[in-house]
């Protein structure tokens, strides 16, 4: 029933979350597997869930810069307007352009693991960690001391997709390989995950 | 630098056409370009944060 009245909001069907997932302790726990301190930890989940309750059934993406000095929240950008990514405004880049030791943490509607574009702008704005939030409850971090050449990630992803992998598998397979060719680091967290 | 971030994957239409083979060895010559032009190095870690990867 709730669903339906989303569809006839015009909503996307794929892109609504469970809400009961989102709000139990096996998904607040997943963040304690994120890093050593608790209170960034707990700051992560709570942006995490206003994000994935203010997008849910759309799109679009919200996007969040915390500094991990003072643990304070920088920017961040919840009105954008283009589906799928993330365009930074002037104040935005003037505000990454003063920081350092930032923190980023967004949203994924179609639920796929960080993207090449998020890979990339972590090294080029030297981010110390990237966050990504899925709709479907999962989570990824990710960190890239070198930039990725594009068409190596696209052919890789391709060579996985030629043999049987879907889009979502593929691109976390070829995520997995890179990482054994250059520095970047990424992971799935999981509620399994021991620390 | 890139002052957006794009989700959306497009694999260009000459990958999409190669064969499994034809992709690999498309893959080892630009992987031998990338190696000898490979990006600085970025320093991460500053923080006394500790990240579990």
């Amino acid at each position: 029933m709730r669903e339906l009245e989303q569809q006839r909001k015009g909503r996307n069907k794929n892109t609504i979350i469970d809400y009961n997932y989102i709000s139990s302790n096996r998904y607040r726990k997943k963040f304690d597997y994120i890093s050593n301190d608790k209170k960034l930890n707990k700051l992560l989940y709570k942006i995490a869930k206003k994000m994935l309750l203010h997008r849910s059934g759309t799109e679009y993406e919200d996007m969040y810069w915390i500094d991990l000095i003072n643990g304070k929240i920088v920017c961040k950008i919840t009105d954008s307007k283009y589906k799928k990514k993330i365009l930074y405004t002037t104040t935005i880049k003037k505000m990454i352009k003063k920081s350092e030791n930032l923190l980023t943490i967004h949203t994924h509607p179609d639920s796929f693991p960080p993207s090449i574009d998020d890979i990339n702008s972590n090294y080029d704005h030297n981010y110390e960690i990237g966050i990504v939030i899925c709709h479907d409850g999962r989570v990824y971090m990710y960190s890239a001391e070198e930039r990725i050449n594009v068409n190596y990630y696209k052919l890789t992803v391709e060579d996985y997709l030629k043999n049987g992998y879907n889009e979502d598998t593929a691109q976390m397979e070829a995520l997995k390989e890179l990482q054994k060719k250059f520095s970047i680091y990424f992971k799935e967290v999981t509620e399994d995950d021991c620390v | 630098m890139t002052a957006y971030e794009n989700d959306v994957l497009i694999i260009p239409k000459k990958y999409k056409k190669m064969s499994v083979s034809e992709l690999n060895k498309e893959k080892q010559k630009l992987w031998e370009k990338i190696k000898s032009s490979k990006s600085p190095q970025r320093e991460k870690g500053k923080t006394a944060i500790n990240f579990y990867f």
